[in-house]
């Protein structure tokens, strides 16, 4: 009997079952109340669902119940033969494949012509364990080539890229981010298929494959709609690294200042900004000027002039000291901070002013905040201001000099992204 | 004409049996599809860890935990909170003038000196007399704020705004154990969400019977004494199938109090806490939702299936007692205050779908409860009561009853929510739990919200009473 019949068997069988069950359960309930019959199929229905429910927390607890022993048995197998593959300065970073056998403990006949990992489970596992030991000890960089080689020794590559191709949504995102941890190559063509998926983080995540493997040029793929329309704190938080990696290695960074030209979203302006401040993209300062006279913008505004404060691009002062009585009170803090790093000398009287006409503490805080930074000049100002301050504004300069509120930390050693909102202390 | 208005009664709480019924269903199959969604959304603790840790854009966050006389388990309290794991948080410790040595102890033991700030009011509490923060660099995340006398959480939590420094807060109570991983696990959603996330709601636990080692939940338990156990079921069916699948419209019944992750700006331009609610997190959301919609801005809030907090819970039928009437009379408060919310498209699927929603399911269910088993007394009197009928429906609710427990320890299993201790014994107790609440737990806590509701009718002064802790398990 071939599975077609059998199939159909099977279905007649179930399906006379099920007639004769509800033919009776008809006769039984014929003459009751409409609220009984439904209350005696609903009962029906209830008790389907919980056989189904009690089926699938008993396949559930099984499979995860599996995969914990195998686990166990890959980690004491391989575990410690992997750490110091991976991390052992003893040994060097180019094993032959028969050397991680003998370190793996492997028994060399039984490995001729078998491989070492059979079951999807083992593999699933064993990625799994290797993912897990370079995100633990994600200070220490692992050893590439040996990386490479014990991805080869066990198959790896070709199991991780059946998962991007062909697994479930869960698989996709775990072979893609396991594919990137374990810096293997993945084709473009795998990439363009991902970047097509219905899941935003399958996507996400193919963008950012591109951004550590493209050349400048192919970064173009940021410029999809989905990025417009899509991104997020953690899209910034990816691409700073894969840009930081690509730095490291040697490649070249694209002008992210350019790039602020191709995007209507003026978030992702904000992004790239900050990024070339992360980057110390000086070069391209200059270029951001334009955007800086068209923009409404008022975070964009107050990210140019961070940027440029912390780049150092000295030109640009006149630009901000003219812009800063039309603008809102944090974009003032921002310039003022840009132009206590610049150090010029020209534009002191701006802390002052602010200090003595701004009506948000915020801003006269952080008016003290630059004097103090704006070297002997500014500092004998502060004093000044200090001296001929009114009773009330007295708290003001205590909680500036208070040592453990650390106000007093240098510009230059605040956070690159400035996080904090508007600091509720004066 | 009696037998007329009999039939008319029991036609429609059939109608509304039914309804109720299919809108559980309803969200069992929403939940199942936000886990699905999760299960790719939101990875294991280890990657989130090693994705955000490093990152200088990682969102600050402040931990706010208002503290009234808790000079037996400060000390603890705040060491649990400094076990938390995440590269940029503070904690702000509120103290509502405690009348004994919980200022003092912290003084002491966090070498905390005055230091000169000058707090900005954003929102409305009552004055804060001093803030402090610690001489030990170790301490350096911890911020005491001694403030007078408000006598409810929602005004030292309106005070830990005032003085809160980073774009996110937690509002939680100074006794929850908090996960060490529940930072990250919000913070991820929080950081992926293309719209300004708003609210980010947790799952939480009682702790009654759980072994707390350093700070945190070692050995998770059920409740094995009778009212906490019922309440664990209880926050269970909340947390992982209504929340979530409600999470999965973008919307949510509320953001517990107990732990709950806000953007501090909204909240700010919401106006903070009420301070006269007694359902003030179930009305800042729906205050924060309000503002959103008429201000035009796009917002999300999201629900994390995982349990990051455990509390506990009230021990005695006196404290439960007391705090079910409390959350009855914030719901019908609730309902009151906002209704202009109700069924108005302005405010989207909050408007249209949640809060009429809740006035169907949870506001309106006591009171047909109620009537309905006063009805059945009355009929039994009567003698018109047809008992194989009656068994008959008890028996379909009933085992609804049961399936919907099993669903929670389904979603609990594909999820990983809880890490049970015994978790056999965990799942037997929770069913146990579940076949004898309809008899017991059941018709009190209908009881209580009943008598809650006509408690506000009767406007009667509500007195906050908090709930006397017994402490949790240390492991020796």
């Amino acid at each position: 009997m071939d599975t077609i019949s059998l199939l159909t068997y099977y279905f007649k069988l179930m399906w006379a079952y099920g007639s004769y069950y509800m033919l009776n359960f008809y006769n039984t309930f014929r003459d009751y109340p409409l609220g009984v019959r439904v209350s005696a199929i609903l009962i029906s229905v209830w008790l389907i669902i919980i056989i189904v429910v009690i089926c699938e927390i008993g396949r559930q607890t099984l499979s995860k119940k599996r995969r914990k022993n195998s686990r166990k048995n890959i980690y004491e197998k391989y575990g410690e033969g992997i750490k110091r593959i991976l991390w052992d300065s003893d040994i060097s970073d180019d094993l032959s494949q028969n050397e991680m056998i003998n370190i793996l403990g492997i028994d060399q006949k039984q490995v001729i012509g078998k491989r070492l990992l059979n079951t999807y489970l083992e593999k699933q596992v064993f990625c799994r364990m290797v993912y897990d030991l370079i995100i633990h000890d994600q200070m220490r960089e692992s050893r590439n080539k040996n990386l490479h080689q014990l991805m080869e020794l066990f198959v790896i590559q070709k199991f991780l890229e059946d998962d991007v191709n062909y697994g479930n949504n869960w698989n996709k995102v775990s072979a893609i981010s396991m594919l990137r941890a374990f810096k293997l190559y993945i084709s473009p063509w795998v990439i363009n298929k991902l970047l097509e998926n219905k899941s935003k983080r399958i996507r996400r995540l193919a963008l950012y494959s591109t951004v550590r493997s493209g050349a400048e040029t192919d970064l173009e793929v940021f410029e999809t709609a989905f990025f417009e329309k899509n991104n997020c704190i953690y899209d910034e938080i990816m691409i700073g690294y894969e840009l930081q990696r690509r730095k490291k290695n040697g490649m070249q960074l694209p002008n992210l200042a350019l790039w602020t030209t191709r995007f209507n979203n003026p978030e992702i302006k904000c992004m790239l900004v900050r990024m070339m401040r992360r980057f110390e993209q000086r070069e391209f300062c200059p270029q951001l000027k334009p955007l800086f006279d068209a923009t409404q913008h008022k975070k964009l505004v107050e990210e140019i002039c961070r940027t440029w404060g912390y780049l150092q691009y000295k030109d640009s002062e006149d630009a901000m000291s003219e812009a800063f009585t039309i603008q809102g009170d944090d974009t003032k803090v921002a310039i003022m901070h840009a132009i206590a790093r610049l150090r010029s000398g020209r534009n002191m009287k701006l802390f002052t002013y602010s200090y003595e006409n701004s009506s948000n503490p915020h801003v006269r805080f952080e008016a003290l905040r630059c004097l103090y930074n704006y070297g002997r000049e500014g500092r004998q100002k502060l004093k000044n201001l200090e001296q001929n301050a009114e009773e009330k504004d007295k708290k003001f300069f205590a909680f500036f000099h208070n040592p453990i509120t650390l106000q007093k930390i240098p510009l230059d050693e605040l956070q690159i992204y400035h996080q904090t909102i508007e600091t509720s202390y004066l | 004409m009696w037998v007329t208005l009999y039939n008319i009664f029991a036609i429609m709480v059939f109608c509304y049996t039914l309804f109720l019924l299919i809108s559980y269903l309803m969200l069992i199959f929403q939940s199942y599809r936000a886990q699905n969604r999760l299960k790719v959304d939101l990875p294991d603790d280890e990657t989130i860890k090693y994705l955000m840790r490093s990152s200088p854009l990682t969102p600050g966050v402040s931990i706010i935990a208002p503290a009234f006389n808790e000079e037996v388990t400060i000390i603890d309290n705040v060491n649990s909170l400094m076990h938390i794991d995440y590269p940029n948080f503070e904690i702000i410790i509120v103290n509502d003038a405690s009348t004994d040595r919980t200022m003092e102890l912290l003084i002491n033991e966090y070498k905390l000196v005055e230091v000169p700030y000058d707090v900005a009011m954003k929102v409305p509490s009552k004055p804060i007399k001093r803030v402090f923060k610690s001489t030990d660099p170790r301490y350096s995340k911890l911020v005491v704020v001694d403030k007078e006398h408000g006598g409810r959480k929602s005004d030292g939590s309106n005070a830990g705004i005032n003085v809160c420094a980073n774009k996110y807060f937690v509002c939680t109570d100074v006794d929850c154990i908090i996960d060490p991983m529940a930072l990250y696990r919000m913070m991820w959603l929080v950081v992926n969400s293309h719209d300004p996330m708003i609210g980010v709601s947790a799952t939480m636990l009682m702790s009654n019977n759980c072994t707390v080692d350093n700070g945190r939940v070692s050995e998770a338990r059920v409740p094995t004494r009778f009212f906490p156990m019922f309440q664990q079921l209880e926050y269970l069916r909340s947390f992982l199938i209504g929340k979530l699948g409600w999470s999965n419209f973008n919307v949510l019944p509320n953001i517990s109090g107990g732990f709950g992750l806000f953007d501090t700006d909204v909240v700010v331009k919401s106006g903070g806490y009420d301070q006269t609610s007694m359902a003030e997190d179930v009305d800042m959301l729906l205050r924060m939702v309000t503002y959103m919609c008429n201000s035009g801005k796009p917002f999300r809030v999201a629900q994390v299936p995982k349990v990051c907090c455990w509390t506990e819970g009230p021990n005695t039928m006196k404290q439960l007692y007391r705090q079910r009437i409390r959350w009855a009379r914030g719901l019908f408060e609730i309902v009151s205050h906002h209704r202009k919310l109700f069924a108005n498209s302005h405010y989207g699927f909050f408007g249209i779908v949640l809060l009429p929603y809740i006035f169907m399911a949870e506001f309106l269910a006591p009171l047909f409860e109620g009537c309905g088993f006063l009805f059945m007394i009355w009929l039994t009197i009567k003698g018109g009561v047809n008992w194989e009928t009656t068994a008959i429906m008890f028996f379909m609710i009933y085992l609804f009853s049961i399936m919907l427990t099993l669903f929670v320890i389904l979603f609990n299993v594909v999820a990983d929510a809880v890490d049970w201790h015994s978790k056999t014994k965990a799942y037997l107790t929770l069913l146990f739990a579940s076949m004898i609440e309809p008899f017991v737990y059941h018709p009190f806590i209908t009881y209580c919200s009943n008598y809650g509701y006509w408690q506000f009718i009767l406007k009667t002064t509500a007195i906050w009473t908090p709930i006397q802790r017994k402490g949790v398990k240390k492991k020796s």
